[in-house]
């Protein structure tokens, strides 16, 4: 391509999915009760494939904690047809990269494959749902890994190690309350006989969603699907488990620690509504103003204004379920962590009270309306829009009316969702501040 | 003046590569219908040409770019911006300074009277100079409190450069050079990238060419006639390694993080479609050599994996992973069990072929998102790369022998004897297990900055 010519208009570029108002997907339900949904895209030389366990950490009591975890890193470890890490080497054989993750809702697997190897990648996910062995030597094994992860994500970041007493405070009573990789020493005892009873239990083809995006046939995906997934002899198709969410407790928690750390970390949860709830889209729009991008009342306010903190994050616990919605504040080493908790408190009050202006209502809808927009991109991002509409709201068509719905909110629905977060209670504070030799009149070379 | 020309590319999206005026360099990649579009804008220079002793003055000044012009303060820009959904990164890389704009392709009429702002009349406010610069040096000291896998690369390029070497330091800067940064160099920092050097834009999504090409025109005009020009190549130290590594004590971890590698190569001298082959095969996919022997065989770690930055000037080559501090040392050394099998005998046909076959398979998800794209375009506009280079990946790829491999690996990578090595974690309990590997410089974690402290580390044989 010489250097010195502009061009006329180039042709050549990906397909991008229409965004037609009707659903561009296709969903279809298979003997024994396995769920499907295919959006197809046709051209595109990619394939992801998704398959969704209802099932995650808030299914495993009285088990030990980290058993959904465990199983879903036991799923790489090989089957009677494809033993040892076979999966993984077949899957990458064909091109094809693959992840999986666990929260305490689901467990989604992740196959990433050029578009003309998705009936393989079909053909080794329904073999490993069916016939997997959990050989318990490869269980030691696996557990050295997982422990591994524990460290590296909890154990040696003081702040991960502190939200997880938090969660478990905020969350104290409800199956939400223990950590998804589970505690330590749960996932020292878990051996292969509780694994293979979780796996019977939950991986069931009457629990199972397929989700498939890209350059896949209809017509090939529905013989692909017959051929390889056979629904169980036995079992009858199972419906979801429902679990009560740490929704309502007492009035405030609180949680304060100090530990090895310089800058001070003030973390605040508040309830939060199930993503089915009628105010999930206000909620959602109410937290972009509060915290989504630099020009966000906290972050403004926290960072920008005051420079009381040095970053802000957000996280949850609970989607299907009213959960807690969590507010993390990496404060300043040279304030005081009461002084940041102030300042949130009256932004939060004034939010209850006035509702957010029009300005922000508009930035904020248009924030997520381009975060929507980056989803349709990729075959993942769409994929993962699919398993969020199904596994957690319970309606894949919710996707088709995402923009309509979001925009339908008002500045008033937005206050209502803040008296409603932040108005009636069920509060969780944590405080964690340096310890003695951290703290700045310590000194630090 | 725009004229046709033949389609070359088969394969990859194409785009419209052209020299509008001497200043400036395009590469305009419309996506009919894509949902986003991007915008890029980037100058050679980057914290390569950061002043000795003022490590992060380059990115320090890209963050001051996001803070503000004459009409609007740092809220307000980015109110701005963020109103339309759009999102502005600026950001120092080694080697170059950068801009970009990215949001739905609709509103993109009204971000280029901010973009022109941003060109034409930045704020670089003294008081944003100094919040962004304490912010900046508080950031890294949490940093080091938190997770250590993120801060082993930046001890790595302290150790293996030198700290007296323009890579040696941190992009973002330290503790001690960020306080050091006078406020003026920022505004000189800018002047420099955007006046002394050639501006490389790319644009991605659906747009007319002939629209954006202009916009951009207006946008640049004052774009002074610049040959494009390589960044200067840094010389490197030629002085003996004092030690075989670095032990960073952090009292209490769980586990010992550990970086095995040394100098690579250039962009210039290596096949880098080989590069990225035999990464695969050592450490760069989850069936690779390093992950199958630490991971799957011996359930030692999470993940194991290599690596390699490929700048104009010599990278780095690497092995990193974790594993709890009574394994570390059984870790390291099976790590470099691996590197010296491959090292002697060269990768296993079969490993070989199975890395190929991956990489083929996941190079269409390389051009998939409008920021891929965009990513893409960077290392073609920066580095003046041929852009036939991508178009023949795949028979690049099938090119690359199983001697040729071993010889690449034996050229990029240090053999094992010769690896430095880097561990962050709990000095105490992990010294009886890495005494075995050579002699040690050892400090504590909340020493200012990332290399070893003059005279203060302390020596362990």
């Amino acid at each position: 391509m010489s250097q010195d010519q502009c061009g006329a208009r180039a042709h050549r570029a990906d397909i991008v999915p229409s965004r037609k108002e009707e659903p561009p997907f296709i969903r279809s339900v298979f003997k024994g009760g396995l769920e499907t949904i295919l959006w197809p895209d046709p051209g595109n030389p990619r394939a992801a494939l998704y398959i969704v366990y209802p099932v995650g950490s808030r299914l495993e009591l009285p088990e030990p904690t980290g058993l959904a975890h465990f199983l879903e890193h036991m799923m790489f470890n090989g089957s009677a047809r494809f033993p040892d890490d076979a999966f993984d080497r077949i899957l990458e054989d064909l091109g094809g990269s693959n992840n999986a993750y666990t929260t305490e809702e689901i467990t989604v697997y992740q196959d990433l494959v050029p578009a003309a190897a998705i009936e393989r990648a079909l053909e080794l996910e329904a073999d490993r749902r069916r016939h997997l062995l959990i050989d318990p030597g490869r269980v030691d094994r696996e557990r050295g890994v997982i422990l591994s992860e524990r460290h590296a994500s909890i154990d040696n970041d003081p702040v991960a190690r502190f939200l997880e007493e938090v969660q478990s405070v905020a969350c104290a009573g409800t199956s939400y309350a223990s950590p998804v990789i589970g505690w330590r020493d749960d996932i020292e005892r878990i051996d292969s006989a509780v694994l293979r009873e979780f796996y019977a239990r939950h991986y069931q083809t009457g629990a199972v969603t397929i989700v498939g995006v890209g350059g896949i046939d209809p017509d090939d995906w529905h013989r692909m699907i017959d051929a390889h997934w056979s629904p169980d002899a036995v079992s009858p198709p199972s419906r979801p488990i429902e679990c009560r969410g740490p929704g309502a407790s007492f009035g405030e928690r609180r949680i304060e620690a100090t530990g090895p750390l310089t800058a001070p970390y003030l973390v605040m949860g508040f309830p939060a509504p199930g993503a089915s709830d009628p105010g999930a889209r206000a909620h959602e729009l109410l937290w972009t103003i509060l915290v989504g991008g630099v020009a966000s009342r906290l972050f403004a306010t926290l960072v920008e204004g005051k420079s009381l903190a040095l970053d802000l994050d957000m996280f949850r616990v609970g989607n299907r379920v009213s959960g807690r919605q969590f507010l993390g504040v990496t404060v300043s080493p040279r304030r005081r962590i009461a002084a940041v908790e102030r300042v949130i408190r009256e932004e939060l009050a004034r939010m209850v009270d006035e509702g957010p202006t029009a300005v922000e209502r508009e930035r904020a809808l248009n924030q997520r309306l381009a975060s929507h927009a980056h989803h349709l991109e990729s075959v993942a991002g769409r994929a993962e829009l699919l398993v969020r509409a199904q596994a957690i709201q319970g309606d894949p068509d919710s996707l088709a009316e995402y923009p309509a719905r979001l925009s339908a909110v008002s500045r008033e629905d937005i206050r209502k969702a803040a008296e409603s977060a932040f108005g009636t209670g069920g509060w969780t504070v944590g405080a964690l501040a340096p310890d003695d030799a951290r703290s700045p009149t310590a000194g630090s070379s | 003046m725009v004229q046709r020309r033949p389609r070359i590319m088969r394969r990859l999206p194409d785009f419209i590569r052209c020299v509008p005026t001497d200043g400036i360099e395009l590469a305009l990649l419309p996506r009919p219908k894509a949902p986003v579009m991007t915008l890029t804008l980037l100058w050679q220079g980057g914290a390569l040409t950061d002043p000795t002793g003022l490590g992060g003055a380059a990115a320090l000044t890209a963050e001051l770019l996001a803070k503000g012009t004459r009409a609007s303060d740092a809220v307000t820009l980015a109110s701005r911006i963020e109103a339309l959904g759009a999102e502005l990164d600026t950001w120092a890389g080694r080697e170059s300074l950068g801009l970009s704009l990215t949001g739905p392709g609709q509103v993109f009429d009204r971000l280029w009277p901010i973009v022109r702002e941003i060109l034409w009349t930045p704020r670089f406010d003294r008081r944003e100079f100094q919040k962004t610069r304490l912010r900046a040096i508080e950031s890294i000291r949490a940093a080091k409190d938190g997770d250590p896998r993120s801060l082993l690369p930046l001890y790595a390029d302290g150790w293996i450069y030198g700290t007296a070497h323009p890579c040696g330091h941190p992009i973002m800067g330290d503790e001690r050079s960020l306080a050091a940064i006078p406020a003026r160099l920022l505004k000189e920092t800018w002047q420099r990238h955007r006046i002394g050097a050639r501006t490389l834009v790319s644009v991605v999504g659906d747009f007319d060419p002939r629209q954006v090409e202009a916009e951009l025109r207006s946008l640049l005009v004052d774009s002074a006639p610049v040959a494009r020009r390589i960044p200067p190549a840094p010389v490197l130290a030629t002085a003996p390694v004092p030690a075989r590594g670095i032990l960073i004590d952090r009292p209490g971890a769980s586990q010992g993080y550990f970086w095995i590698g040394g100098l690579g190569t250039d962009r210039e001298h290596v096949d880098w479609v080989g590069l990225e082959l035999v990464h695969a095969a050592l450490g760069g996919r989850f069936n690779s050599l390093i992950n199958r022997r630490l991971r799957v065989e011996r359930g030692l770690t999470y993940g194991a994996h290599s690596g390699y930055t490929l700048p104009g000037f010599r990278g780095l080559s690497y092995l990193t992973s974790y594993t709890p501090t009574e394994t570390t040392g059984a870790a390291i050394e099976a790590s470099l069990e691996v590197l010296g099998e491959a090292h002697e005998k060269g990768f296993p046909v079969a490993d070989l072929e199975a890395a190929r076959r991956y990489l083929t398979g996941q190079e269409v998800f390389r051009y998939e998102t409008s920021g891929q794209l965009a990513h893409w375009l960077r290392t073609v506009l920066l580095y003046g790369r041929d852009v036939e280079e991508w178009e023949h990946y795949p028979e690049r790829l099938n090119a690359v022998t199983t001697s040729q491999a071993k010889r690449i690996l034996n050229e990029v990578f240090p053999a094992p004897k010769a690896c430095q090595l880097v561990v962050i974690g709990d000095a105490e309990r992990l010294l009886p297990r890495l005494t075995g590997f050579g002699e040690w410089v050892r400090y504590p974690i909340a020493s200012c900055g990332f290399g070893p402290p003059e005279g203060s580390g302390i020596r362990i044989r």
